[in-house]
């Protein structure tokens, strides 16, 4: 079976900087696979993603969305297989969550033309689906943060994609909202998406599991098995700061926690 | 439901309209009673003679009813392209004249007074220059790297500052004794005068833009979510961002060759229609479509009956557009900083 999304020794640098952010990447992503990349600020995590689904053009290598290069499809073609929950933006306009959420059956819509009943029927199913039909005619602008990330989920679902981005999708979230919003995660990962999330806690690569893409300050990434992460002198390295990564028996698996300040 | 409330509420405004319709072919310094308007408007074009008479005929179509046709056009015109250009620059601040477009456009019908043209080029020339006008506004903050809803207000006020200017010269080497007049008389803002013939004109390029703005609308919306969004979302941004901002700019063009510059209507209609049908601009363009109709139409109405001359249309539009930005401004405040 082919790769869903498929990095073939991607660079890239942002016009007028001579700084590589991403030297010669090469993964790959497939079905029912969990990806999370770690790596410290501006080491082009988001780039990584935004190259990956075609919003930036890598300056040398390729992109393949099932063995297709990407630069060859169109649009709506990368929005059939990508779904990409990015960072929150406040929006100028106060949509309702479903006119919202409706937004994300723009794949599958041709120009000129509007949603019709099926669009509605797969919207109100994926509300119902992530138990926020209440939501339903609230304006986004005017929700909680976890609901506003439950909502933009919500969006990337009704895509109806292979697999699904996430940049960052617990900042700006309390403790208990990035946990649910993992489980959420892991649940979409059950379903037989694929997941590629972008994370500041190694924690949370520890928890979800699956392949962990360790990106540096040079652009270079390494990818590991999430249980390999799990290891006090590696992460150090990353955040360069002393970090302990002890096995906690009651939760029976290692977690990552700094040593002191 | 909600499907059932929109339809109400465009019902409602259909009725709306032709009340005012019915009102504003009875008022004027020659009085008509409502029953003879209506007689005059559904039964005549059918028949060949009625109980009225024929001044009343020759008032009708002559004078009120060419003026009501184009209240309808320029109100139409004015709010669809307001409402656009908020979704598109993701910004409810702005319309066709804080961004410029409309004295844009001025400049270029003002021209092509100036070098005596046939009416087709006053047209040309009005779009061309709206189209050049927006682009530069849109460029500026670009340019200088400052992306915030107050800097593309701001890039409309020096814009406009340009075509202000632009405007001066040409009014100065206009000749008084008839470029000047008919350049000056036409700026005013006024819905007077109006033929039919200008109408009919006008009308080809509005049903086509109304037309691909009413099948484009729920594209806007997804636009309107910022160009990262809409992107990944499946929207190619800049092939309906170019055809929303080419249909917007188009409409105000032609407001301003029928009836010069109208200030305020592009900004407050469309926000008075946000509050009556929600956010989405598939329900947005039709309401604000019909609300800016009846606006103008009864605007139009008071300037020409409220006082023994007539008033221009910019003051009365003014009076009740600039409290309602200040109002908005105030909600706004906290996403502007």
């Amino acid at each position: 079976m082919s790769p869903i999304v498929r990095l073939s020794s991607v660079s890239f640098s942002y016009p007028g900087s001579k700084r590589k952010i991403l030297d010669d990447c090469s993964f790959s992503i497939e079905k029912g696979e969990i990806v999370s990349i770690l790596g410290p600020n501006g080491s082009g995590k988001s780039t990584l993603l935004n190259c990956a689904c075609n919003l930036l053009t890598p300056q040398s290598g390729l992109v393949y969305l099932n063995d297709i290069p990407i630069s060859s499809m169109t649009i709506q073609n990368v929005a059939k297989v990508i779904g990409y929950v990015q960072q929150y933006q406040e929006s100028a306009f106060a949509y309702s969550v479903f006119d919202y959420v409706l937004m994300g059956r723009a794949n599958r819509i041709e120009m000129f033309r509007k949603p019709d009943s099926n669009d509605f029927r797969i919207v109100e199913n994926v509300l119902e689906k992530m138990r926020i039909t209440h939501l339903s005619d609230r304006p986004i602008t005017e929700i909680s943060g976890g609901e506003r990330q439950q909502a933009a989920i919500a969006r990337a679902i009704a895509q109806e994609p292979q697999v699904i981005f996430f940049d960052e999708p617990t900042a700006h979230l309390d403790f208990g909202n990035q946990i649910s919003t993992l489980k959420l995660i892991a649940s979409l990962k059950n379903e037989g998406y694929a997941i590629v999330m972008t994370t500041h806690n190694p924690d949370h690569s520890i928890l979800l599991g699956g392949k962990t893409v360790i990106l540096n300050k040079e652009g270079h990434l390494e990818i590991y098995d999430a249980s390999q992460i799990a290891k006090a002198e590696l992460l150090s390295n990353i955040y360069n700061t002393d970090l302990l990564v002890p096995f906690v028996k009651e939760a029976e698996r290692f977690v990552c926690i700094p040593k002191s300040l | 439901m909600k499907e059932k409330r929109f339809k109400g509420t465009i019902a409602i405004l259909l009725v709306a309209l032709f009340i005012v319709v019915i009102i504003a072919s009875c008022c004027g310094h020659y009085h008509l009673d409502p029953l003879t308007c209506l007689k005059l408007l559904i039964i005549k074009p059918f028949v060949k003679t009625g109980d009225w008479s024929e001044l009343d005929e020759s008032v009708i179509y002559g004078l009120r009813l060419p003026r009501i046709i184009g209240a309808i056009i320029v109100g139409t015109c004015l709010s669809l392209s307001g409402a656009s250009y908020q979704s598109v620059f993701q910004n409810p601040l702005v319309s066709p004249d804080i961004l410029g477009v409309s004295s844009g456009a001025c400049v270029g019908a003002a021209l092509a007074i100036l070098l005596h043209l046939p009416k087709t080029f006053i047209m040309i020339f009005a779009f061309m220059f709206g189209v050049l006008t927006v682009v530069l506004t849109v460029t500026i903050p670009k340019v200088l790297k400052s992306e915030s809803n107050i800097m593309l207000v701001l890039s409309g006020i020096v814009v406009g500052g340009l075509t202000g200017s632009a405007m001066g010269i040409i009014k100065y080497i206009a000749d008084p004794r008839d470029e000047l007049p008919q350049i000056t008389y036409w700026m005013m803002g006024s819905l007077d005068g109006l033929s039919y013939s200008t109408i009919l004109f006008s009308l080809v390029p509005v049903c086509i833009c109304v037309f691909v703005l009413m099948r484009m609308s729920w594209w806007i919306d997804v636009i309107s979510m910022g160009e990262k969004d809409a992107q990944t979302l499946g929207a190619n941004v800049k092939r309906i961002r170019l055809i929303t901002i080419a249909c917007s700019t188009l409409l105000t063009a032609t407001s301003v060759c029928m009836a010069g510059t109208i200030g305020w209507i592009g900004l407050v209609i469309p926000h008075f229609a946000r509050m009556f049908v929600g956010t989405s601009n598939t329900k947005i363009v039709p309401t604000a479509a019909l609300l800016g109709a009846i606006f103008l139409l009864g605007v139009d109405t008071i300037a020409r009956t409220v006082a023994r001359t007539e008033v221009p249309l910019g003051i009365i539009t003014g009076l009740i557009g600039a409290p309602f930005y200040a109002w908005l401004l105030y909600h706004q405040r906290t996403r502007l900083k």
